[in-house]
């Protein structure tokens, strides 16, 4: 026999088990739209992150051409790097597709090839090495001999992760190199600014050492090695935002151990952030100046 | 008063309790079913759309303007394979080379890295990335510089890229 409160009972418990099975597919739907409209949004991303890096070349081809000839980094700098583009807008929402407002990050540092000290003075043995850490000299020394290509900074991100490869971008505010440092930064991979594969690993080309960028102790390595003095004037031209003027070179050029000094750079490499919404992309690219500025090497920054 | 049920009454209510269950399991099972396979493509194409991005890296890096004077294109599109040379040798070796190629047998996507390696190791250095794979079209329009890149799995879904060759 059956009262009306079990009649109810077993209704409820229908709809119960009808409310459970009907909410569980629904949620397994929602899921699976949800995870599709996530992966369309984060390749829609990642493919404006790629359109946003060639779009970024050509204001760094006019900086490579109007700017970065007059650039005098201060003395002080332990980086020859300088922050040379930083943007941030906000795209809105697109009518009639739900989508949110998109906010857009693109930010440029420059980092002089020919203010490092160079990959080839390293793998020498050249007395410019001293003035690099411990662990980066280490890490190079180890990567250039386990490897046929020519120098860039993949063999080291590849081989080595216990040293920071590429440098982290600089502060537009501040300019300050001083959390930059990493082989990127401090070694140079074009410097002499020639085709590797024209000069060969060895030193058959003299590196060069721009006086404007380089920090202080490598500049006074290479004077030493040139024989010359004036360290005290170039301190002061950079202090007051000018460039140095140098001495004729005292070595003999036909010695490719020691480098040429110079006050301009035809050699830059470039960290290029791009930030769309949660994604995040980098890379790291090295221009040089041929019959004009080319980018000559380039690399994902996979951190 | 109360009274018992009839055994009519129990009857319908027996039936009408089994078409609910069974019209209740039949839509959890097409909607759960519906949401695997939607799962199963999404895992495909995500899966797809990472390799697309993969080779659109490696289009995009390496050792890029000096390419042409050391010789040969830096892509290359043969019967089989897909070549990006990436990075120029060091001094007069193998330039590294990385290869995009299906292999008929087994249907599967591979990477292969030749050339460029560590003097310590020199073996072929390559990574499955896609398995189920029926093609792998690749095509360069010289006119317009650009390469398209297809990939089609066994159940018929296809994923494209054009890139433009800068």
């Amino acid at each position: 026999m059956t009262t009306p409160l079990s009649n109810r009972g077993i209704a409820l418990l229908i709809t119960l088990a009808v409310v459970v099975v009907t909410l569980s597919a629904l949620g397994a739907l929602v899921r699976v739209a949800s995870t599709a409209r996530a992966a369309r949004t984060s390749e829609t991303a990642l493919s404006a992150a790629d359109d946003l890096l060639f779009a970024v070349e050509p204001a760094i081809r006019r900086w490579l051409e109007q700017q970065s000839q007059r650039i005098a980094l201060a003395p002080q700098t332990t980086v020859p790097g300088l922050a040379i583009f930083s943007s941030k807008w906000t795209l809105p929402a697109v009518q009639d597709q739900a989508a949110d407002p998109i906010t857009i990050e693109l930010y440029v540092s420059a980092f002089d090839q020919l203010g490092m000290t160079p990959w080839s003075a390293v793998i020498a043995g050249s007395p410019l090495r001293t003035t690099l850490p411990t662990e980066v000299l280490r890490a190079v020394t180890a990567c250039a001999r386990n490897t046929d290509r020519s120098p860039g900074l993949d063999i080291l991100q590849a081989g080595h992760r216990n040293v920071a490869v590429f440098p982290s971008g600089i502060d537009l505010e501040s300019s300050s190199g001083e959390k930059c440092i990493a082989v990127g930064s401090l070694v140079a991979t074009y410097n002499p600014a020639v085709s590797s594969s024209a000069s060969g690993a060895s030193l058959e080309v003299p590196p060069r050492i721009n006086v404007s960028t380089a920090p202080i102790p490598l500049i006074e390595s290479a004077l030493r090695l040139q024989g010359l003095g004036g360290l005290e004037q170039i301190i002061q031209a950079r202090t007051q935002g000018r460039h140095p003027t140098i001495a004729p070179s005292a070595a003999r050029r036909s010695d490719p151990s020691i480098p040429e000094l110079t006050t301009s750079s035809n050699a830059w490499s470039f960290r290029i952030d791009v930030r769309i919404g949660s994604i995040r992309k980098s890379w790291w690219a090295v221009y040089m100046r041929l019959s004009k500025w080319e980018c000559v090497q380039r690399f994902v920054i996979d951190e | 008063m109360n009274r018992a049920l009839t055994i009519v009454e129990l009857l319908l209510a027996l039936a009408l309790l089994s078409v609910l269950t069974v019209a209740g399991v039949s839509w959890a099972r097409l909607a759960l079913r519906a949401g695997f396979d939607t799962a199963d493509t999404l895992a495909w194409e995500s899966a797809a759309h990472a390799t697309l991005d993969l080779i659109s890296d490696d289009l995009t890096t390496g050792d890029i303007a000096l390419q042409g004077a050391a010789g040969g294109p830096r892509v290359e599109v043969t019967p089989t394979e897909l070549r990006i040379r990436a990075r120029l040798a060091a001094s007069g070796s193998e330039p590294l080379v990385r290869i995009y190629r299906l292999d008929p047998e087994s249907q599967t996507l591979d990477r292969i890295e030749v050339g460029g390696a560590g003097r310590a190791d020199r073996s072929l250095r390559g990574r499955l990335l896609l398995g189920n794979i029926r093609t792998f079209g690749r095509t360069i329009d010289p006119d317009f510089r650009t390469l398209t890149v297809t990939i089609t799995n066994v159940a018929g879904r296809t994923e494209s890229r054009t890139y433009f060759l800068r």
